[in-house]
This record gives C-alpha cells, sequence and structure tokens, in this order.
C-alpha cells in the first residue's frame, strides 16, 4: 500500500479538513457576532427607535430643487436648448423613419420581412414562427398600433445595443470598468421608470424621444452584462494562441474575442428586445402612441378584455421579433433532424449573398403587389374579437373561483389566509423590531454570506433606507418581496425540475413563460384584483406570475447543466431517477438554483412597482409619486430604497451562490 | 467458449437516429457512414457484436475513438439501450431485464469505473465511495466501514473526509475504482479510465488493476484505446473499428498474427518481445545442459539477460514444473528482429 | 468564410433596406404625418380659407377628456381650418408638455391634483395659461354601495361610522379589527386619514394604488353584495352602471378650508366642489389666435358631456364619432364658441 500511495502526486490542496474545522467555523461565527453585538451596543446608545435620518433632510430636498431649477429652465440652459434637444429630435428622427419603412413595406412586406430575417438567422422553424406570431398582432385587429410600438422599440433596441455592446466589451477586457460600471449598472436596471420618467420629459420632451431613451436606460444593463460575461469566458489558451502568433490588441478583440463570444452577445440581444418591450405600457404615460395606449386604456376602463389584447400584441411582437433574431438554429440541429435536408437546400445555405439577393427580392415584390392591390391595412375583416370571449372568461373565473371552492374555500380567502399567515407574521416583526437590530441581523447574514465585503454593503444598504426615511415602507416592501419570492420558488422550482426531466413539459411551458414574462402586468392587475381583493395579496401574485418564468428557466437549465459524468455513473450503481435526482442532479445545480433564487428575487422588486399600483403599497407607491405628485425627491427616495434592497439581496444570494460553488 | 461465461453479447446492435430498428442486418448497414447519415438519418455505433467473458477473465476492448467501444460498454448494462441483440450477464438476460433486475444488476453484479471519474464534487470522499451501497439502501454506519476498508485498499486510507477536487486526478480515479469494489460485484467495467492521466500515474493505476484482479479475482471488461495498456492487462483483447471487432485474441496472438492490414498497422511498432511469451515460439524440450527454467508465459524481453549470459539453452517449464520446451539465443534475437526470420508459431 | 459571406449578405440587405426607405423618401414623410393622428385625415382639414397651424390636444386616459378633445378637434377642422393631432398622455406629464409647446392644450384639468403644477407653470414660469373653466363641477366625496342602505340606513351620514360595530362591516384582513377605507390612486386629493382621525371613526386607510384597483374593488363588492367604504368621485363613468351613495359628511367650513391650506392636519369636514378647467401652452396665443379663441370660450355642461360620454362607453361609438355626431346634431351651440 505505501509503494502505491508514494508514487501519487502530492494533493494539489494541503489538507485543511477534519482538525480545525471548528476552528475555522467558529471564526465564521465569532467575528460577525462580535460586529453584530457592536451594532446592536452602538445602536441603543444612539438610543433611537427611529432610524438616523440625515440623507432625507438633505438629499431629497436638494433631488426637488434641481428639478424645480431644470423645469424652470429647460427652455433657457444651454445645456437643454444644445444638446438635450438635439438628441431629442434625432432619435424623434428616427422613430419616424423606422415607422416609415414599415409602412412602405405595409403588412405583407413586413411579415416577408420577418421570415427573411428568420430564415437567414435562425432557419425555417423560426421563420415560419415568427411571421404566424406576429400577423397574430393582425389578427387582434392592431396591426398599425404595433407596428408604431415596434418602431419605437426598434429604435431603442438598437440604441442599446450600440450603447451596451461597447460598454460591454471595455467592462469585460478591464476589471475595473466592471467594478465602476456595475453600480450603475444596478440602479438602471432596478430603479422604477417612473422615478425618471417625469425628469426625462422635461430635458427631452414628451413623444418618442424620452419614451426611447428611457427603454435604453432599462434594456442597456442586460447587454452590458451579458457581453461582459461573453468576452471574459473566451478560453485563455485561446487567447494565447491569438497573442502567440502575434496578434494586437484590436486584432485580438476583433479575430478572437468577439467571434468567440458571438452567441452570448446575440443572447444581450434577446435580453435587450425583451426588456425594452417591458417599457412599451410606460413609454404610453409621455405620450407615445402605439399598443402601450391602448392597455392603459383597458386598464383604466377596468376592462380586462380591451386591455388584454393589446397586451397580447405586445408579447406577440416580442415573441416573433425574438425567434427571428436569436433562433435555435444550433440546438434544433443537434436535436437531430427527422427529414433528410434536399441538396439544393445544403447548396442554398452555401451562397448567403444569393439567399439575401432572393429574400431581398421577394421582399420587394411582395411590398410592390401589396401597394399595387392597396394593401395599406391589415384586413379589419380578419381580426379575431378577443375582447368578449377574455371578458366572458374573467368574468366566469371571478363568479366560480373567489368563493366556494371546495376545501380552500376560493382565492378571496386565500388572499386573507395569505395576509394574516404569511404577510402579517413576516412583516411585523421587521416593522417593530428596532432598526439596530433589523441592521444587524443583515450585516450577519452579509457575513455569512461573503465576509466582510458583503457584510459591509448590508449595513451600507439598510443604514440608507433609514437615512432616506423609507424604514417603514422598505420593512413592507422587504416582507412582501420575501413571501412572494418563497412563494414564486415553491411553484417554479418543481416546475422547473418537471420540464427538466421531460422535454414534453418544457415545450409546453415554454410559451406560458414566454406570455407570462412579456405581458404587461398591467393587463392583468384587474382580474387579480377581482380575485384576490385589494390588498398586498394581489400584488404578491402580480409577481409570482412575473417571477415564475425565469424561476423555472433557471432551475431547468441548472439540471440540465450538471455534468453528465456522475449522472451516468450514479445510474450505473443504480440509482433510480428520484435518486438520481435528490442525491446527484439537485446538489449539483445547487449554485443554478441559487441564481433562481437571486433572479426571482429580483424580478419580485422589479414588478414591485406594479403590485403597489393594486394595493401593495411600500416603495412602490413612493416611487409613483415621483411622477404624480412631482414629489421627485420622494419618488427617488423611494427608488433608491428598492435599489437598496435589490442591491443586498441580490448580492447576498450571490455570495451564497459562489460560496457553494467554492466549498462544496 | 464456456457455457458458463461471466458475460455472453451476442448479435448486439446500436443504432441512433430516426427508426433505427430498420437499420439493423439490412443492407444499408454496410454504406459507408456519411452516406447512411445522408440517406437515412442514421448513425451505426456499433453493430453485430458477439462476445463472450469467462469468470476471471480480463477482457480487452481497444479501439480508437469513434470506434463504438465506449457504446458497447455502456450496452451491457443498458446505460444505453441496444438497438438489437442479447446481454446475458451471469444466467440473467440484461436485455429483457425489468426494471428491477436491471436495478439489482447495478447495484450488486456489476459496477464500472469511467474515463472522467464521475465523482460526486459535493461529497467525501467516503460519501462517494459508499454511493453504490448508498443506493442500495445501505444503512450509513455499515456502508461506511465498507467504503473505509476499500479506500485502504485501493491506497486512500485516512482521506475520506476530504473532498474529490482536494484530489489528483490519479487519486481521484482511485477513488472511483474504490467506488466499483465497494459494492462488491462479480464484473467490473473500465470505460477509458485512465486516459485522462499522465503516463506515470497511468502506469500506477494499471499496476493497481493487475494486483487487484490477483487479490479480488473479478470477471473485467477493460475499454482503452492504448495498445500498450491493452496488452499488458488483457488475457483476450477486442480490436473494434467502427463498430464491429475485427480481431479477437490473446495478447500474442494479436500482434503475432494481426488479423488484417488495420490491426497490422496497430501493433506494427509493438516490440514483440514484449508481447510474445516464450510458450509461443519456444522449441522442442531439448536435453542436456541448460542455463536455467522460465514458465511458459514468460514475456522474451525477460529472458534476454538468461540466453545473453550463457549459450546454452534455457528450459520453459510448465505450471507443475514440468519441461516442455526450451529457447535459445537464435529464438529470441529472431523474435526481437521481426516475425520474418522465423515462422510464427502456431498460436496460444 | 461562410460566417463572413453571410454577415456581408445582411449588410447587403439591411443598406437595401435603407436605400428602399430613402428612395421612397417623400412617401415615407406623408404617411408617418398621417399616421402621427390615423383619424384626423378623414375629418377633413381639406376646406379652403385662412388655415391656422396645426395643433396638439393632449387626452388623458378618462373618456371625459377623450369628449373634450375629441368635440374641440370636430370644430376645429371643419370650422377653424387647423389640422389638431391628439396625443394619449399621462396627465402629469402633459405639464412638460405643455410647457415645451409640444402640447398646445388640455381641456380638462382636475385641479385638486395640480396644484403644483398650477404654481409651477402657470404662476411661475408663466409657460402654460389659464384657458378658464370647462364647466363640470366635480366633488370628492366617500361613498358607499347604495344596497347597504337596506339594512343599514345610518351610513347615510359619517356619524353611522361611529359604532365599531357597524364599522367593522367593512373589515378585511388588510385592516385588522376596523373597518376598511379604501383609497384609489394616492395621488389623487385625500383628506381621508385627517378625517377619519379627526372624527374619531373606528377606520383604517388602505391605498388600493390606483383608480383601477378602486374600481375594481368596487365592482367585486357590488357583485358579491360585500361591504365596502371609499373616495370617489363624480362625474365618473362608473356612476351610470352601479349605484353608489354619497356619505353625507360635515359641511365644509372656512376653519376646515384654513386647515387644508395650512397642512396642519386637522382636516375634519366633507372635500369642496372642484372646478375643471382649460389650460394651454403660452405659445398657442401667438401660434393660432383663433384656436386659442375658440378653446378658450368652449365649455360643455356636465349633462352634454355625459351624454356624449355614454354614446362611447354605453354604445361602443369611437370618440372621434361621437364626438362628430354630437357636433353636427348641435350647430347652436358650437356657434357660442366661435362667436
Amino acid at each position: 500500500m505505501a509503494t502505491a500511495t508514494s508514487t501519487l502526486e502530492a494533493a494539489p490542496r494541503p489538507a485543511d479538513a477534519t482538525p480545525n474545522r471548528w476552528a475555522v467555523r467558529a471564526r465564521h461565527v465569532a467575528i460577525p457576532a462580535v460586529v453584530v453585538a457592536a451594532i446592536v451596543v452602538v445602536g441603543i446608545a444612539i438610543g433611537h427607535d427611529e432610524v438616523p435620518t440625515w440623507l432625507d433632510a438633505h438629499v431629497m430636498p436638494a433631488i426637488d430643487r434641481l428639478y424645480h431649477w431644470t423645469v424652470i429652465n429647460n427652455d433657457r440652459n444651454w445645456l437643454f436648448t444644445a444638446v438635450f434637444s438635439n438628441v431629442s429630435d434625432a432619435v424623434k428622427w428616427c422613430t419616424e423613419h423606422m415607422l416609415s419603412v414599415l409602412q412602405i413595406l405595409r403588412w405583407p412586406g413586413v411579415l416577408a420581412l420577418t421570415g427573411v430575417v428568420g430564415l437567414h438567422t435562425s432557419g425555417l422553424r423560426a421563420a415560419l414562427t415568427g411571421m404566424v406570431v406576429l400577423s397574430g398582432c393582425g389578427f387582434l385587429g392592431l396591426w398599425d398600433d404595433t407596428m408604431v410600438t415596434v418602431s419605437l422599440m426598434l429604435v431603442a433596441v438598437l440604441i442599446a445595443l450600440l450603447i451596451g455592446i461597447p460598454l460591454g466589451i471595455w467592462a469585460g477586457l478591464s476589471e475595473r470598468a466592471e467594478v465602476i460600471m456595475r453600480g450603475f449598472l444596478d440602479t438602471a436596471q432596478v430603479l422604477p421608470v417612473y422615478v425618471y420618467l417625469l425628469p426625462l420629459v422635461v430635458a427631452f420632451g414628451i413623444g418618442d424621444a424620452s419614451a426611447v431613451i428611457a427603454t435604453v436606460i432599462y434594456a442597456v444593463p442586460p447587454a452590458v452584462r451579458i457581453t461582459s460575461l461573453g468576452i471574459r469566458a473566451v478560453p485563455a489558451t485561446t487567447i494565447e494562441v491569438g497573442e502567440s502568433f502575434g496578434c494586437t490588441n484590436t486584432q485580438l478583440l476583433r479575430k478572437v474575442r468577439l467571434p468567440l463570444a458571438r452567441r452570448p452577445i446575440l443572447l444581450g440581444v434577446n435580453q435587450v428586445i425583451m426588456m425594452a418591450f417591458a417599457i412599451v405600457v410606460y413609454a404610453s404615460l409621455i405620450g407615445t402612441a402605439g399598443l402601450g395606449g391602448e392597455v392603459l386604456t383597458g386598464l383604466q376602463k377596468v376592462d380586462v378584455g380591451r386591455a388584454f389584447a393589446p397586451g397580447l400584441a405586445i408579447v406577440f411582437a416580442a415573441i416573433a421579433i425574438d425567434r427571428v433574431t436569436t433562433g435555435q438554429r444550433s440546438t434544433s440541429s443537434r436535436a437531430g433532424r427527422i427529414w433528410a435536408r434536399p441538396p439544393w437546400i445544403t447548396a442554398l445555405g452555401e451562397r448567403p449573398a444569393v439567399v439575401a439577393a432572393l429574400g431581398l427580392f421577394a421582399l420587394a415584390a411582395v411590398a410592390i403587389i401589396a401597394k399595387a392591390t392597396g394593401a395599406d391595412h391589415f384586413p379589419s375583416s380578419w381580426s379575431i374579437d378577443v375582447v368578449t370571449p377574455v371578458n366572458d372568461a374573467a368574468g366566469w373565473v371571478g363568479d366560480h373561483f373567489r368563493r366556494g371552492v371546495p376545501i380552500v374555500g376560493g382565492t378571496g380567502s386565500f388572499s386573507d389566509f395569505v395576509v394574516l399567515h404569511l404577510l402579517n407574521p413576516v412583516r411585523d416583526p421587521l416593522q417593530s423590531a428596532a432598526w439596530y437590530v433589523i441592521v444587524a441581523i443583515a450585516v450577519a447574514i452579509g457575513w455569512l454570506a461573503g465576509g466582510l465585503r458583503i457584510a459591509t454593503l448590508a449595513a451600507v444598504c439598510f443604514l440608507g433606507l433609514g437615512a432616506l426615511r423609507i424604514w417603514d415602507l422598505a420593512m413592507d416592501t422587504l416582507s412582501q418581496v420575501l413571501v412572494a419570492a418563497a412563494l414564486s420558488l415553491l411553484i417554479a422550482i418543481p416546475l422547473g425540475i418537471w420540464a427538466a426531466r421531460s422535454s414534453v413539459v418544457e415545450r409546453l411551458l415554454r410559451p406560458l413563460l414566454d406570455v407570462a414574462q412579456v405581458m404587461p402586468a398591467f393587463v392583468y392587475l384587474v382580474p387579480v384584483i377581482f380575485l384576490f381583493n385589494v390588498g398586498r395579496v394581489p400584488g404578491v401574485v402580480a409577481s409570482i406570475i412575473y417571477a415564475v418564468p425565469p424561476g423555472i428557466r433557471l432551475t431547468t437549465l441548472g439540471l440540465r447543466q450538471v455534468p453528465f459524468a456522475p449522472r451516468e455513473a450514479a445510474t450505473s450503481f443504480g440509482a433510480t431517477p428520484r435518486q438520481e435526482l435528490l442525491k446527484v442532479q439537485l446538489p449539483l445545480a445547487a449554485r443554478s438554483m441559487l441564481l433562481a433564487v437571486n433572479q426571482v428575487i429580483i424580478m419580485v422588486l422589479a414588478v414591485h412597482v406594479v403590485a403597489s399600483l393594486i394595493g401593495a403599497g411600500g416603495l412602490g407607491l413612493e416611487t409613483v409619486y415621483g411622477l404624480t405628485k412631482k414629489q421627485i425627491g420622494r419618488g427617488m427616495a423611494g427608488g433608491l430604497g428598492i435599489v437598496f434592497l435589490a442591491v443586498f439581496l441580490d448580492r447576498v444570494t450571490q455570495a451564497f451562490g459562489t460560496r457553494s460553488e467554492r466549498t462544496d | 467458449m464456456a457455457p458458463e461465461a461471466a458475460i455472453s453479447v451476442r448479435g448486439l446492435w446500436k443504432v441512433y437516429g430516426p427508426r433505427a430498428e430498420r437499420i439493423v442486418g439490412s443492407a444499408s448497414a454496410d454504406l459507408p457512414r456519411a452516406e447512411l447519415e445522408a440517406r437515412t438519418g442514421c448513425v451505426v455505433a456499433m453493430r453485430d457484436i458477439d462476445m463472450e467473458v469467462a469468470p476471471g477473465e480480463v477482457f480487452v476492448v481497444m479501439g480508437l475513438s469513434g470506434s463504438g467501444k465506449s457504446t458497447l460498454v455502456r450496452c451491457l448494462t443498458r446505460l444505453i439501450e441496444p438497438t438489437a441483440g442479447t446481454v446475458r450477464i451471469g444466467d440473467t438476460d440484461v436485455t429483457t431485464a425489468d426494471r428491477d433486475q436491471l436495478l439489482d444488476i447495478r447495484r450488486h453484479r456489476v459496477s464500472m469505473v469511467f474515463q472522467h471519474f464521475g465523482l460526486l464534487p459535493h461529497r467525501t470522499l467516503i460519501d462517494n465511495v459508499a454511493f453504490g451501497l448508498e443506493v442500495q439502501h445501505a444503512d450509513k454506519k455499515s456502508r461506511r466501514a465498507k467504503a473505509e476498508q476499500v479506500l485502504v485498499l485501493v491506497g486512500l486510507g485516512g482521506l475520506g473526509m476530504r473532498k474529490p477536487d482536494q484530489l489528483s486526478g490519479g487519486m481521484q480515479q482511485r477513488v472511483g475504482l474504490a467506488r466499483a469494489l465497494a459494492t462488491d460485484p462479480e464484473i467490473l467495467l473500465f470505460d477509458e479510465p485512465f486516459s485522462a492521466l499522465d503516463p506515470l500515474i497511468r502506469r500506477d493505476m494499471q499496476d493497481e488493476v493487475i494486483r487487484l484482479r490477483r487479490e479480488v479475482n473479478k470477471t473485467m471488461v477493460f475499454i482503452t484505446h492504448d495498445l500498450t495498456e491493452a496488452l499488458r492487462l488483457g488475457d483476450r483483447i477486442a480490436i473494434m473499428r467502427d463498430g464491429r471487432f475485427v480481431q479477437v485474441g490473446t495478447p500474442e496472438d494479436v500482434v503475432a498474427n494481426p488479423a488484417d492490414e488495420y490491426v497490422a498497422n496497430f501493433v506494427r511498432d509493438v516490440p514483440r518481445s514484449h508481447v510474445v511469451a516464450v510458450g509461443s515460439v519456444m522449441m522442442p524440450p531439448v536435453s542436456g545442459d541448460h542455463a536455467g527454467t522460465v514458465p511458459l508465459t514468460t514475456k522474451i524481453r525477460d529472458v534476454v539477460a538468461q540466453v545473453a549470459a550463457s549459450p546454452l539453452p534455457v528450459h520453459v517449464v510448465d505450471a507443475e514444473g514440468a519441461v516442455v520446451g526450451s529457447i535459445d539465443r537464435v529464438t529470441v534475437l529472431s523474435v526481437i528482429a521481426g516475425a520474418d526470420l522465423i515462422p510464427a508459431a502456431p498460436g496460444g | 468564410m461562410k460566417r463572413r459571406n453571410a454577415r456581408t449578405a445582411s449588410w447587403l440587405l439591411a443598406g437595401v433596406l435603407v436605400a428602399v426607405a430613402a428612395g421612397c423618401g417623400s412617401d415615407a414623410k406623408t404617411s408617418s404625418a398621417s399616421t402621427a393622428a390615423p383619424a384626423d385625415s378623414t375629418a377633413g382639414s381639406t376646406g379652403a380659407g385662412a388655415t391656422g397651424a396645426g395643433i396638439t390636444l393632449a387626452v388623458n386616459p378618462w373618456t371625459g377628456s377623450a369628449v373634450n378633445a375629441n368635440v374641440a378637434k370636430v370644430v376645429l377642422e371643419s370650422k377653424l381650418n387647423t389640422a389638431v393631432t391628439l396625443t394619449d398622455i399621462d396627465e402629469n406629464a402633459t405639464w412638460p408638455g405643455m410647457d415645451a409647446g409640444d402640447i398646445d392644450a388640455v381641456l380638462e384639468v382636475w385641479p385638486s391634483g395640480h396644484a403644483a403644477d398650477v404654481s409651477t407653470y402657470i404662476d411661475e414660469k408663466k409657460s402654460v395659461v389659464d384657458l378658464g373653466l370647462l364647466g363640470p363641477d366635480a366633488k370628492i366625496g366617500w361613498y358607499i354601495p347604495t344596497f347597504m342602505l337596506a339594512d343599514h340606513p345610518e351610513l347615510a351620514t359619517w356619524e353611522g361610522f361611529k359604532d365599531p360595530a357597524t364599522a367593522k362591516l367593512f373589515a378585511t384582513a388588510e385592516s385588522g379589527d376596523d373597518g376598511q377605507f379604501l383609497m384609489g390612486d394616492p395621488s389623487y386629493v385625500s383628506y381621508d386619514d385627517q378625517i377619519i382621525a379627526n372624527l374619531k371613526l373606528p377606520l383604517k386607510y388602505v391605498v388600493a394604488g390606483s383608480e383601477a384597483a378602486l374600481i375594481t374593488a368596487i365592482k367585486a363588492a357590488i357583485a358579491d353584495k360585500t361591504p365596502l367604504l371609499m373616495q370617489f368621485w363624480q362625474p365618473h363613468w362608473l356612476q351610470s352602471q352601479v349605484e353608489l351613495t354619497e356619505v353625507k359628511l360635515p359641511d365644509v367650513t372656512d376653519a376646515c378650508l384654513a386647515s387644508a391650506a395650512a397642512a396642519d392636519g386637522k382636516y375634519a369636514c366633507d372635500y369642496p366642489v372642484d372646478h375643471l378647467f382649460k389650460a394651454a401652452s403660452a405659445k398657442l396665443e401667438s401660434k393660432n389666435p383663433a384656436a386659442f379663441g375658440f378653446l378658450s370660450k368652449m365649455q360643455l355642461t356636465t349633462d352634454q358631456q355625459n351624454e356624449i360620454a355614454a354614446t362611447i362607453d354605453g354604445d361602443g361609438m369611437t370618440p372621434a364619432d361621437a364626438a362628430k355626431a354630437w357636433v353636427e346634431a348641435n350647430p347652436d351651440i358650437v356657434a357660442t364658441w366661435l362667436s
């Protein structure tokens, strides 16, 4: 035996395991314990039950004064007259011309363009899907509105990519740039649109320009993040190959990094499109035409069906663009073709220029024929009325589910249950505990998750909540976020597991998830209130609808990404599928599951503002004041509160994720 | 072929693609790979394999990547479902086994060692080794005791509380080996277990297998792409190409009598003296003085020193010690120089 | 290499598309102009005579606002040769719009929600001007579904809510032991929490978050015959669909109005009446004096506005058609606006 071990390589890491494990553990617990105790002592010494609110006293009034100054001076100061107004004009020019292109093509031409782009990037299947889905907007009788919205979104997406991809490349190449950008990106992604909508209008005027800029603010972060991730994921060996052949940095970027990061960058494009469509309804608040306004009108009239049709059109447009721009060509070919590909298609595939020319020719032909036949508008006789059926369905659900359901009693009593037994028990201790206790707990959690760095961040975030004088509201929001995230995960993880184990389930779920993710929450607010009564529960339900899709997707992805080798090994030892799931897949997917937790929490926070419009209250409502009462400072405080909570929850869950990777 | 074979495979096929069954045994199965795929969308991974492995035998399947050898070993316990044919483990028909029978075979009778180890990174070594026992629902105490015992056997005693990523590749594969041994199976399957290791470590591990074989006497099916490894370990070697066996025989057989050009190319650079045993090239016993005795199975290279030291022939003896032949400098030199000098021996 | 070809091809495609767009530039111009206001070309701005500069009117997301704007549009286009673009926009974003001149006028402002805008844009910056009263008066108040009066006639006045047992009828999971008082959009004017506190009523102030949420809650309460107490107002389209009764609060007094102005938290009476007014960008008068004069004079009574709104909400006419029909049927009223 001795001979056997003596020839082994030295273990890469010294054996630190057994003997001093307790010492390590003690260190992990003792230091945070001391810090927590110190915070509590200091807190008691300060002696206030209320949080120190120094920030509130100075910063928010300053923001209000700045806004007021802007309002008064936006027609005199050069910044507005020389810079912002030109930006505004340029953006307007873009959206107008984008719309003209779509209008010249007419509806058959736009459908053909969708098909050509889909064929080119993603194959026949995606092209057909895109065309069918997009034509759905016409069948809803909303073709013209859809084109207005699409032109706006296309411009916003292009600008977001023009900004986001270079920034993402920079962040991918430079650690410092990444660190600096991260704070801005977090804020841009989580800060509710309501906070900056009115300031944008003051700077850039009502209409398309402000709407595009708001969309860009919201859509740039994923472009930067995913591009940076893609650049960083390029293997070091490949970079070395490039360097060894004497590539300059520029050549390295152009010939090695960018081509290899192509897939993630395309994924970034996809995410940017999805994010952009999430802003459509807000854009209509500031005077843009299109589908968003229709949704709001429906909401205003409390007419579910009327809000549903344009909501569905938004979903259709987003899905169509998504499918044709970021097709899953590679995955479908991997799955194996059922039919053999005729040789002429293969031959064409090798001559993309010919295909493009043919496509273009077809496109022009379609547009000309459309013009000649006077097909200016999508035939109204083709439109299908969804308003009545949706209203009937919503009415039926309302009549039958609110009460009298066996066992659970109905959605109304379920709602009461959630308030009394979930929301209140979480909220009340958060609100009634002395502020320093909560800060201390947050710091302790931060410490456990990621040591000093995250602990400091936790302290900053929670003291910030106090300093902004939004403590109670923030605790209310936090309680709702925790409950909604927990319920979302309770739904998402089992479904995600199921989808990972059955591709049929995954395929059935996919369109539902797409719809739930892109459908503006404004559309289903009314039925949700009708079912669950006004209060925090409808907000929780709306959050769940929005947060469950990424939860399911990431769970499925995490399970699928578990390396095959250990799973096969488990099977070879006679593990049943259940044993394989519990003993191999779930533990190995723990890290991506934490990512799912992370994303679910962020999504719940993202929808919190909308939830506040149906009774959730909390910080979300504060941000609405930024628009509706022109109390920009107050809205900003609420928005920053959401950012603080988001950053805290995000970093803590991420830190737990990397920790589990490190030590397990 | 002994009727009590540990593993018996008959007419085993694996075809990937739509409606794969139709390809089995049909004329199109003989089409070139690319043409078959273009016409039917199907790929034949393994065709019409017959094999018998005797109890206690080490059967090596050797082939280049894509030859179908990994598919074959996985079909033995239906980690991959064969398209046609039968596999018997002892007296159980694996191919028709129901779920419970299959689990029983995997849990108790056959274990596998994998190329990429397949260890569970979140578990300690001891719990990795105990995994097979755990899925059998063995209680924690007994399975850990057994696991500790096996870890000692593979030379990792006392390291049970480490995690796999704290070990080198060679040590990780020892864990893989220990895990396979822990369930005390009749049969061990090795899927290129050492190909990811450094040459020196690989040699150690091969020695480990040889040693284990002596100590635990299991039937083994060993997949490799490394001819040296195959020759070192195998009682018999099957050379696999394009999904079929092109030759099955003892190491000497394969080296001395390659079945076709393909095998011949393979074994061309193998020093015969490393493979050929004295028994297969010896001359009839001669009386008179001799420079010593060697067992039948001694490789030629191991008698070089003896024949060089003396002009006298060396006696070859069988297991009982009876003289069955003799070998001298000329024979040894002719083996080292190449087969052309002497007619190949009638086989072993 | 193939990839490169593909990329070249896609650039080619993009390039040709741009060329097509540019080539059809003139076509594009006209079509984009006509889509900015899809409905207006039909209303006919073809008449001869003095043509005023085109103007933009805000449409805020409620029927009354659409009625006013569409009526004005019909008149402006048919009588004053002024092309009108209607822009759907949030009422709060309307003010910066008028400030910049992107929006020329809004015809229905509820003063209670826009005190800050009035002081900033009209009084301080003077970039927006008051166009006078629209006509209808609005009144915020406390409301309950009328059916509740059958069993609880005492709820017709605020004193009925003093009894904790009665107030508890309105309790929900959110309000706990007290009765729930539901507020809709929190940005609307509200003294309700002060009224509750100062009149010492066993009620809890709960914010629904939006007008839509409030309306849904009302509809649910009426469908289920469950109690509900909320802030609501007249005129509102819902008033013609469901039966609501205003709860009588203590009469408005000068002291009350003074405490509202002082924001001292001592408000304890009914809401004062709101007089809806019109506002315009300061640039409108020089840009199109005729339109400015007309918009200053245009007025609708509550009944007239409701009559047109009913044809939209009730009969499903488009606002444009409803306005056109009403203008054609009431030439004498329109004439007074143009005199």
